[in-house]
């Protein structure tokens, strides 16, 4: 550490220089000038490291508030899925640790796992007391969740039959645009970091969007998905250009659900250019737990 | 993780809060307790590396998903917990830059993967410093916002209306400071 009087001593240009803010012209200068002058030198000596790593500091920037509600769903759903998993890795019988991805068998809650196959929580990471009770197997009742599977398949297909009314029924009384040339875009989606995360890490998917009027149809096909549990469905999305406020610019294209197969063909329609929104990304979501964007597990763009 | 990363130990509290994520007992508030420790960091490192904050947010997202479907193999012996999560931190932001959807509107020539630091060690450097900027008494903080904006003494000099020799004083108690965190993160010493 310098001495107040060797602070004193060395040149102002010293400190400019070890924090990257000296002009060109007068680094040169400078650098001739350190032959004559030790109390530059110390300087330079005992601040270069730290100056250089001030300089390269990252842009202080704040995450968006509701990135917190996101992640920590995500990190809820990444629990629970890990949990179905081993549930249902169990009740397949093999426990070699192979094709967890691939069909869920939703988990006995009566049934007591085997020691070997509980989560494995080192000694020194136990929490608390013997007191603490085992965590206990999540309850999914099957047939409640077709029923809620049920009912989102009937709003989606509401939804779905409202919007193509608003655009059909407008277009019928006017007598319709002209009959124009339909343009098709194919977006061809790939996996991503997080589905291998997910466990959907060999998921596809291809949307193939036609244009109807001012509207554009789009029929999705997905392979590689896993059944979400409870009310838990994907979510399809319309990628913008640029930014809003730093976020990325988002129009959702409907919702789906798939059975244990891991595929599903669905018809959706959306009122947003996929030429200009080229990016369309599927996103696993929790309705009712404040996430507005889970993970994205699958993304493409129009080709 | 790599025995010997830096950075602060792992306290008894956090431990708990990773057991109860292992063990799924009440994971949501030991979740959104970690997060709320480590989001911070981990967003500016993702904006420092893949220079997008809506990437940062992709990379913190799975970062912490990693991090809970692993949390049952930590060992905080092995290390601290911070060092784990930037481990994990670096391997998303890879894969992220690496995606097609990460690049739309730049061609491929222009597009550049994230710098990759030689170590865990190196990022954490940064952004230890970074943090520690926070910490700094107001009348030194002051001067090293301007050093950081650019400014030669001179100018924060005339900005500040105080001497120059002042300004030299409390850039290099500043600079100083942050040494000390340095030296104390390399040392492994710190508190939850």
């Amino acid at each position: 550490m310098l001495t107040e009087q060797q602070i004193e001593l060395a040149h102002p240009e010293a400190f400019d220089f070890v924090f990257g803010n000296l002009p060109t012209a007068e680094g040169v200068e400078f650098i001739r000038h350190l032959d004559g002058c030790r109390h530059c030198r110390a300087v330079l000596d005992e601040y270069s490291e730290i100056g250089g790593i001030i300089k390269d500091l990252p842009p202080r920037t704040e995450p968006p508030a509701g990135l917190e509600d996101r992640t920590v769903a995500a990190m809820t759903a990444a629990l629970a899925e890990q949990k179905a998993e081993l549930a249902g890795h169990l009740d397949a019988g093999d426990h070699d640790g192979e094709d967890l991805a691939v069909t869920r068998i939703y988990p006995k809650p009566e049934r007591e796992l085997p020691a070997e196959h509980k989560t494995r929580v080192l000694p020194a990471l136990q929490p608390g007391s013997s007191e603490d009770p085992e965590p206990q197997p999540e309850v999914t009742h099957l047939p409640v969740r077709r029923r809620h599977r049920s009912r989102l398949v009937a709003v989606v297909a509401a939804a779905a039959a409202i919007v193509i009314a608003a655009i059909v029924v407008p277009l019928s009384l006017t007598g319709g645009p002209g009959n124009p040339a339909q343009v098709t875009v194919v977006v061809p989606l790939h996996a991503t970091a997080a589905a291998k995360v997910f466990g959907t890490g060999a998921a596809t998917a291809r949307a193939t969007a036609r244009q109807a009027g001012e509207s554009w149809t789009f029929d999705l096909t997905v392979h590689g998905l896993k059944p979400l549990p409870g009310n838990d469905i994907y979510e399809c999305w319309w990628v913008g250009p640029g930014r809003t406020s730093g976020r990325k610019l988002l129009v959702t294209g409907g919702s789906f659900v798939v059975g244990k197969s891991g595929s599903a063909t669905l018809t959706m329609t959306t009122g947003v250019d996929p030429r200009q929104f080229r990016t369309m990304e599927i996103t696993a979501e929790s309705p009712g737990n404040g996430a507005l964007h889970g993970p994205v597990l699958l993304t493409g763009q129009t080709l | 993780m790599a025995r010997g990363d830096s950075g602060a130990r792992t306290g008894p509290h956090e431990i708990g809060l990773i057991a109860r994520i292992a063990s799924r007992n009440d994971p949501d508030e030991a979740a959104r307790r970690l997060y709320r420790k480590y989001h911070m960091e981990l967003f500016r490192f993702g904006v420092h590396v893949l220079h997008d904050q809506g990437l940062a947010e992709d990379m913190v997202q799975e970062t912490f998903i990693k991090f809970c479907r692993q949390a049952s193999n930590y060992d905080p012996s092995r290390g601290p917990v911070r060092g784990w999560l930037f481990t994990m931190a670096r391997s998303a932001a890879y894969d992220i830059a690496r995606r097609p959807s990460s690049r739309p509107f730049l061609p491929v020539e222009d597009f550049q993967l994230p710098p990759q630091y030689d170590t865990v060690d190196q990022a954490l450097t940064v952004l230890t410093v970074d943090q520690a900027l926070d910490k700094l008494p107001s009348i030194h903080a002051s001067v090293m916002r301007l050093v950081r904006d650019g400014l030669t003494h001179s100018e924060i000099a005339e900005r500040l209306g105080i001497p120059i020799g002042t300004v030299k004083s409390r850039s290099a108690k500043a600079a100083d400071t942050l040494r000390a965190e340095l030296a104390s993160l390399r040392g492994g010493g710190g508190a939850d």
